[in-house]
């Protein structure tokens, strides 16, 4: 199992090896605008010139996202577990959860920074709102799924509605919470960098990235990227760790 | 009792008293009822007519005693605990209500030859392991009834011999009040005190037979030509409650008592 995983690693290693050669030389060749986009190489000088201002920014991204996606999972599990008990409940739910789903939470930004301000309180609001359709359907699901045999044995000796939540429910959901994670880190990430950039802030990847926009600043604009995108990889790698530690009872992670 | 699913009649009025101690076993075809009577009286199913009592008491409030130990029929292993942790997970729920002395469960598992399997994870286990784990996990509980309900259907023949003679040893010293559901005679011979013969849908109980076999149930008494002779009788049961079924739509069920 450890061979499998070090020569997946590898060859991951191998690919994004490849990818980075391409970009650069493609770039190289074609002469393409800094704006448009910037050579890895660039990026990595822009970063190690200041790389203190660059980790400070990613750090806030970074919390903001962590404070987001938290806050919007520990709400979503308490929401799904109740919309799992109670199907009327689950239904007329539903509306608002699609609501969220498919309203483009660009255009409703403005309206959050009215009501909330400027800020990470804005940034942390738009992060959890549009992570808890996700997590809310994968709770639900899972909860549902829990096997029936078992739920009848925890009927049979009357096990209390909070016992049959964290020791059956619960975690017959993780499988598809770990699901939804993956998912909803690149859609925090994402909406994070982008309020930061319309929330009227001075800290933060995108809060920096617009910035450099508005002024043409490539080397700033894309090393923001570049930061952004270790963030996300990382923060896959953290729920991806998680999921192997957490589930490795599940057949998703098992080798037999 | 008896119930009714709709207007399809799924069990005709049972009236059955069973002894405390005693070893009951309810044998007849696939779609009989034989599941249905099982769940009713461990409170998982409401009766149509007729009542449950279980020591004076209904089977809602023996759930909450945890006075019933079910045992569905796969093992319904928590994937995410130990075999440990499974063994005792009826002891962790619902404590309040747990008996004074509650067996010990790695007592137990020794006791079925999975001591050396407690710390692994049900996907680890064979099947059989996994039915041995489940049948622990419902002694652990020290309930005075066990309801077990075709726990070794999925089981390939050996492995539910072997079950067999198990379940027959650890029910020999607890004295627990037992209601097995089979379809097998061989099963239902060997481990019963009495076995109670059920017709196709809808089912009634067509015929009851003590099996007045010497305890403890050993493996070789399944060579003897007394076993023979009760699996015959039991054949011969089963034959007349087919022969005896009535597909006609039947009367409402009339109230009935007891189980």
């Amino acid at each position: 199992m450890r061979t499998a995983r070090s020569t997946a690693a590898l060859w991951s290693l191998v690919g994004a090896i490849v990818l980075i050669a391409v970009w650069e030389g493609f770039v190289r060749w074609r002469d393409v605008a800094p704006m448009k986009l910037l050579p890895p190489s660039r990026m990595v000088s822009a970063f190690a010139d200041t790389p203190g201002f660059y980790l400070d920014n990613t750090w806030v991204t970074a919390r903001h996202l962590l404070v987001g996606v938290a806050a919007s999972l520990v709400v979503s599990v308490l929401i799904g577990a109740a919309l799992a008990a109670f199907r009327p409940l689950e239904h007329a739910s539903q509306p608002l959860l699609v609501l969220i789903l498919v309203t483009p939470w660009v255009a409703y930004i403005t309206s959050i920074v009215l009501w909330l301000g400027s800020g990470t309180p804005s940034i942390v609001f738009l992060v959890a709102f549009v992570t808890t359709p996700g997590w809310v359907y994968a709770t639900v699901s899972g909860m549902r799924g829990a096997d029936p045999a078992a739920r009848e044995l925890f009927r049979s000796i009357d096990a209390p509605r909070h016992e049959v939540l964290f020791k059956l429910r619960l975690p017959s959901a993780l499988p598809s919470i770990f699901t939804a994670a993956r998912i909803n880190v690149g859609l925090g990430l994402a909406a994070a960098y982008f309020a930061e950039g319309a929330t009227f802030t001075n800290e933060g990847l995108g809060a920096w990235g617009k910035r450099a926009a508005a002024q043409q600043l490539s080397s700033i604009l894309w090393t923001t990227i570049l930061c952004a995108a270790l963030l996300g990889i990382t923060a896959q790698l953290v729920v991806i760790g998680l999921e192997r530690w957490l589930l490795r009872w599940h057949v998703s992670q098992r080798t037999r | 009792m008896g119930k009714r699913f709709g207007d399809v009649e799924a069990l005709t009025p049972v009236d059955l008293t069973i002894q405390p101690g005693e070893v009951v076993t309810i044998l007849g075809p696939s779609g009989c009822g034989k599941t249905t009577l099982l769940r009713i009286v461990a409170g998982l199913e409401a009766s149509t007519c007729g009542t449950v009592s279980i020591d004076g008491s209904n089977p809602e409030a023996a759930r909450r005693q945890k006075r019933i130990g079910f045992v569905p029929q796969s093992p319904a292993l928590l994937p995410w605990r130990t075999v440990e942790a499974n063994a005792r997970l009826l002891q962790d729920i619902n404590r309040s209500a747990n008996s004074a002395n509650l067996p010990d469960a790695l007592e137990l598992l020794d006791q079925v030859g999975l001591n050396d399997f407690r710390d692994s994870y049900p996907h680890e286990l064979s099947g059989g392991m996994q039915q041995r784990v489940a049948l622990v996990r419902a002694f652990a509980l020290g309930a005075p009834y066990l309801l077990m309900d075709e726990p070794f259907a999925a089981l390939d023949e050996i492995t539910r011999a072997e079950m067999r003679y198990l379940l027959a040893a650890l029910c020999e010293p607890v004295n627990t009040t037992v209601v097995f559901v089979t379809h097998s005679l061989a099963e239902a011979v060997f481990i019963s005190d009495r076995v109670v013969v059920l017709s196709s849908r809808p089912g009634r109980v067509v015929n009851t037979i003590n099996v007045d076999l010497p305890h403890p149930r050993l493996p070789e008494l399944e060579d003897t030509p007394d076993f023979f002779a009760v699996l015959t009788q039991l054949r011969q049961a089963l034959r007349d409650g087919s022969s005896a079924v009535d597909t006609r739509r039947t009367e409402p069920i009339q109230g009935g008592t007891g189980v």
